[in-house]
């Protein structure tokens, strides 16, 4: 007579290694959230990864975007993404020949300005900031903020009616359109110390939360990057394989 | 940005509920792909979420009182 058949007892339950990566998933979702999804059919949660993190993003830089008006002067700023590009240069003014280059910079930029590190996932819509900061000359930008902050100093002591008052606020005007950028302008540049003073002491707390949106919406998009990139953290059941028949 | 009395209303009503629900769905459409799954982990995380900021505000307000 056959002995039956002994089926082999079954290995312990494994953690299944993950089937298909998809590196041009990953960086598609960093240039855009969600895009990764998308391009790999799974539309719908593209989507939602889109609409979400660009809302919290976006929802951010209105938040931070604010004016305040004191004596004769608006202080303005267009949102909580820059690059800190002077202040990491600023202690060096005593010191030229240390300055460090651009990218040994950035080192002090990140220190000056952490939030960076976390608006940096966003992608495509934080690259004026990056663009900025590249295209900045630091020696040059560090004498425009400290002749900036000589006329708001002369501007404090002059009355509305001051004859020199005019001179004062058109010079303030044309220190504030030196160095912009030829495409971005404004957007996405760092603002002078005495206007991040006079909004953030203008304004009230909700401009501090700012920066904390874009953040999160930032470090979100990693964990949306890595699921394009490998797939869910849980995986939908795999149909079972049928077992073969006893004999 | 709305300035004055309204900004603290809106902030307790608009910007906090924003943020829990978005970073709840994003964080649970990045742990499965079926979304009766994904509802069910975010809206878990939302009431968590809810109920340890209520926590720390409730824990603030009283020791503030003191």
């Amino acid at each position: 007579m056959d002995q039956p058949v002994q089926t082999p007892p079954s290995a312990p339950d494994a953690i299944p290694s993950p089937t298909h990566v998809s590196p041009l998933g990953a960086v598609l979702s960093y240039l855009i959230p969600g895009l990764g999804q998308i391009v790999q059919g799974r539309v719908a949660k593209g989507l939602l990864f889109f609409v979400c993190i660009y809302v919290l993003f976006f929802y951010g830089m209105y938040l931070g975007a604010a004016e305040v008006r004191v004596d004769q002067r608006t202080y303005r700023m267009n949102g909580s993404v820059y690059l800190p590009t002077a202040i990491a240069w600023e202690k060096f003014q005593n010191a030229p020949e240390a300055r460090p280059g651009r990218i040994r910079g950035l080192v002090s930029a990140f220190y000056a300005r952490p939030q960076f590190l976390g608006q940096f996932w966003m992608g495509i819509a934080v690259w004026p900031a990056i663009a900025q900061y590249w295209t900045m000359d630091p020696i040059a930008e560090a004498e425009r903020l400290r002749q900036l902050e000589d006329r708001y100093d002369a501007l404090e002591r002059l009355k509305a009616d001051d004859p020199e008052t005019k001179q004062v606020l058109k010079d303030l005007a044309d220190l504030e359109a030196q160095g912009r950028h030829p495409t971005f302008g404004d957007f996405m540049r760092e603002p002078s110390h005495r206007t991040i003073n006079v909004v953030h002491n203008g304004t009230d707390k909700r401009v501090e939360l700012a920066w904390v949106f874009t953040v999160i919406a930032g470090v979100l998009n990693i964990m949306v990057i890595y699921d394009a990139y490998s797939g869910p953290a849980h995986r939908p059941e795999e149909p079972k394989k049928p077992e073969p028949p006893k004999e | 940005m709305i300035p004055g009395a309204w900004s603290n209303t809106q902030m307790y009503f608009v910007d906090l509920p924003l943020l829990v629900v978005l970073v709840s769905l994003v964080y649970s459409a990045t742990r499965y792909e079926k979304w009766s799954a994904i509802l069910l982990e975010s809206f878990r995380w939302m009431a968590q979420l809810l109920f340890f900021l209520g926590g720390i505000g409730l824990l603030l307000y009283f020791t503030t009182r003191v």
